[in-house]
């Protein structure tokens, strides 16, 4: 009997009866830290699709791969404790295991991936998951890290008492693969599983006087002690792993500590100064592209678009590909030996300080490369309220494209004296303020809003925290490659619209050419912007910009940035008649240094760049919502509009009275 | 009744209820707290909240707040 017939339960919308097509559809079950991925790799490679579920906020990902002709589906389910779902988003298991979610057929069987360090508590899924009405196989994972640890399971007497197959794998050396995947083959021609006997006499022993939930949970507990009991043995003497070794230091709270620190440190500089060569490398490359299309291409309208707005603007974001691409690289490696539960419970105690939780710690964390992979990580956070929380402020996280703005202004304006000991400079600590800032201001906007508008019950930290083991290259470099690929094809299109936007805004209406040609191209660009739109915005808000010290120009790069901060430097450089001279290299950006040095008031000899101007710019910067890809992002991610406006809202009015106090103060103290 | 969360630094202890019928208390037992087994306060975060906890061959945070449903023996 085929066990699409046995579990027609009526509703099957969602359903399709693969089998029938030579077509098989595996669910890939099992508690987070189990090695789950490290399967799904072996077994599917790279996955086919990945995106979320309708409504919800978890990853869907599913593979494809042939065997013994045999077409097989691949669903990684996000991984869970319990198939009792408590969220919207452990929900999307169990319906996609009952065939109740659109878009994906239900399964036609279902591995479970059970760690064999701690088996226990595995079991506990594993025994709902023999209720489910399929044929289950037990993956018995990260084996070789059980027998480091002098564990040694009985694969035997445990698909004896499970009453369904166990297979021993080790994904990592492809051991047990091919044996699961032949297993997965036949399974099409298997009964569901049943539950076993002794499973289904202590859950019916579950004690009525408690909610049944909880009975429930403890029967099933009392039939896992006597399973373990039969088939775990551990051997009292083994000898400390190096797993074991590194486990403790990370655990120390001495040691512990600093390793986290080093570490945060180590992923910080990494960002910068190990991204700096790549970056030039792809810097170069699209200074190549513009110069084929302007030896290329007719002097016209189309070659503006094309260099100045669309080879400008989607060449100023790809060039921080290698950051996010650093960033990603290290949270894989982190989350595949482990560690990044441990960061999130070292960070709790601060977190929960300020609203928050120590799962936020990582999408924040994430946010300093770019918001936006920051925001999609926050779909780790199951309580929706600390997850809005947390998405909100996460684009204070002072971004790599804020670094820019920021190395700038502290290098022009920032006298470069010694703060205490000779290789501490002032621009640097200047630097660190300016992320400090958004750290602060952050917290205060989470405790703020978690005392008032987002009022609510705290939310468990019910956490586990894996062991040490050594991250996987196979799923570390496919998560570096899926970050990789949704930027880059972000960029592709918001950026590449909203450059064009930057672009015409700042060239319409048309400079009238004088008659004789002579006249400096650059002057001529730099009057151009200033009779555009964007000129003419720039100097309509100069009274709302005074107060923080600003002249129009400024405030048109200010306006220029909003879509996206990455354009400032370029805008100031056309803004300062800089012409053809790229304000990012570092030639370009002496001249432009030069230039902002030089620039006065219109129709005075006073500077308008001084160090409190530059402080309130950077500010200014630090603070506001000038991303159009993050706000969307935010939108998608909250599944509202709302929540975007209300994100650019409240930065933009926080920048402006940052900047106002910086310049005031800054004016005050240390004199115009 | 001892709650786990007054348990020493190092000390092990056996778990006699978990109180409260909310899903934290739910997610509690599922995670293996459940009467009778054993479990060791192996050390807290740098700032005394959460816990670490260590049973059934796994280690677990939890916060205080959170500790204080678990009745403990001795």
């Amino acid at each position: 009997m085929s066990s699409a017939e046995v579990l027609d339960t009526g509703d099957r919308s969602a359903a399709v009866a693969g089998r029938t097509s030579g077509h098989l559809t595996v669910a890939l079950l099992g508690n987070p830290n189990t090695g789950k991925s490290t399967l799904f790799s072996a077994l599917a490679g790279i996955p086919t699709r990945i995106g979320n579920y309708p409504g919800v906020t978890v990853e869907e990902k599913i593979g494809r791969f042939a065997h013994r002709g045999q077409s097989i589906e691949l669903i990684d389910l996000p991984g869970t404790y319990s198939l009792v779902a408590k969220s919207p988003d452990e929900q999307v298991v169990v319906d996609v295991l009952e065939g109740q979610m659109k878009g994906v057929t239900r399964p036609d069987c279902v591995v479970v991936v059970a760690d064999a360090t701690n088996l226990a508590r595995n079991l506990y899924l594993v025994s709902q998951a023999l209720a489910v009405g399929l044929p289950v196989i037990v993956a018995l994972t990260l084996g070789d890290v059980a027998e480091a640890k002098g564990i040694a399971v009985d694969t035997t007497a445990l698909s004896r008492e499970l009453g369904c197959p166990v297979v021993s794998v080790v994904a990592p050396r492809r051991l047990g693969i091919g044996r699961l995947a032949d297993m997965l083959v036949e399974a099409s021609d298997w009964q569901p599983a049943a539950l076993p006997e002794r499973l289904a006499t202590c859950l019916a022993a579950a004690d009525p006087a408690r909610p049944a939930a909880a009975a429930e949970a403890i029967a099933r507990y009392v039939w896992i002690d006597e399973v373990v009991g039969q088939v775990v043995a551990r051997q009292t003497d083994h000898r400390r792993s190096v797993s074991d070794r590194i486990d403790s230091l990370l655990t120390h709270r001495l040691w512990g500590t600093l390793v986290f620190v080093a570490t945060m440190l180590a992923i910080f500089s990494s960002i910068f100064w190990l991204a700096a060569p790549l970056m030039d490398l792809i810097s170069a490359g699209v200074d190549t592209v513009a110069g084929w299309a302007d030896s290329l291409l007719p002097e016209g309208t189309l070659k503006s678009l094309l260099i100045d707005g669309v080879i400008a603007g989607v060449g100023g974001v790809v060039i921080f590909l290698p950051q996010i691409a650093i960033l990603f690289l290290f949270v894989a490696i982190l989350e595949g030996c482990g560690y990044l539960s441990r960061a999130a419970f070292l960070m709790d105690r601060l977190l929960v300080g300020v609203g928050l939780s120590g799962k936020s710690f990582i999408p924040l964390l994430s946010s300093f490369a770019c918001a936006i992979p920051g925001i999609m990580a926050a779909r780790t956070i199951e309580n929706r309220r600390d997850r809005l929380l947390t998405i909100l402020v996460a684009p204070l996280m002072s971004c790599s494209a804020r670094l820019p703005v920021y190395l700038l202004l502290c290098g022009a304006f920032v006298p470069n004296v010694a703060v205490g000991v000779s290789w501490l400079r002032l621009p640097a600590v200047v630097l660190a303020a300016m992320y400090a800032v958004g750290v602060v201001v952050a917290a205060a906007v989470a405790f703020v809003l978690s005392r008032t508008v987002f009022r609510g019950p705290p939310q468990p930290f019910v956490m586990e925290l894996p062991g040490w083991r050594w991250p996987q290259p196979a799923v570390v470099l496919e998560r570096v490659r899926e970050a990789a690929v949704s930027f880059l094809k972000n960029a592709g299109t918001l950026i590449m619209a909203v450059s064009i936007v930057v672009w015409a805004l700042g060239s319409y209406p048309r400079l009238e050419l004088p008659a004789d040609n002579a006249a400096d191209a650059a002057v001529l660009k730099g009057e151009a912007l200033r009779q555009s739109f964007l000129g003419r915005a720039g100097r309509l808000i100069e009274p709302v910009v005074r107060p923080l010290g600003w002249d129009w120009r400024i405030g048109c790069a200010a306006i220029a940035s909003f879509p996206a901060r990455e354009v400032v430097l370029g805008t100031l450089g056309v803004i300062y008649n800089l012409g053809e001279v790229d304000p990012g290299e570092e030639e370009g950006s002496n001249m432009l240094i030069r230039r902002l040095r030089a620039a006065t008031w219109d129709g005075s000899t006073r500077p308008v760049f001084t160090l409190p101007v530059a402080l309130s710019i950077m500010v200014f910067f630090a603070l506001c919502a000038q991303c159009a890809s993050t706000l969307v992002v935010i939108g998608k991610e909250t599944g509202s509009w709302v929540w975007p406006v209300v994100t650019f809202s409240y930065m933009t009015g926080l920048a402006w009275l940052g900047a106002l106090l910086t310049y005031q103060l800054g004016t005050m103290v240390l004199g115009a | 009744m001892r709650s786990l969360e007054k348990m020493v630094v190092g000390s092990t202890a056996q778990v006699v209820d978990v109180l409260g019928e909310d899903t934290t208390s739910l997610r509690l037992l599922e995670m293996g707290l459940t009467p009778g087994v054993d479990v060791t306060v192996v050390g807290t975060a740098p700032l005394g909240d959460p816990l670490e906890l260590e049973l059934r061959g796994y280690r677990l945070s939890i916060r205080r707040n959170e500790a204080a449903r678990v009745a403990i023996h001795p």
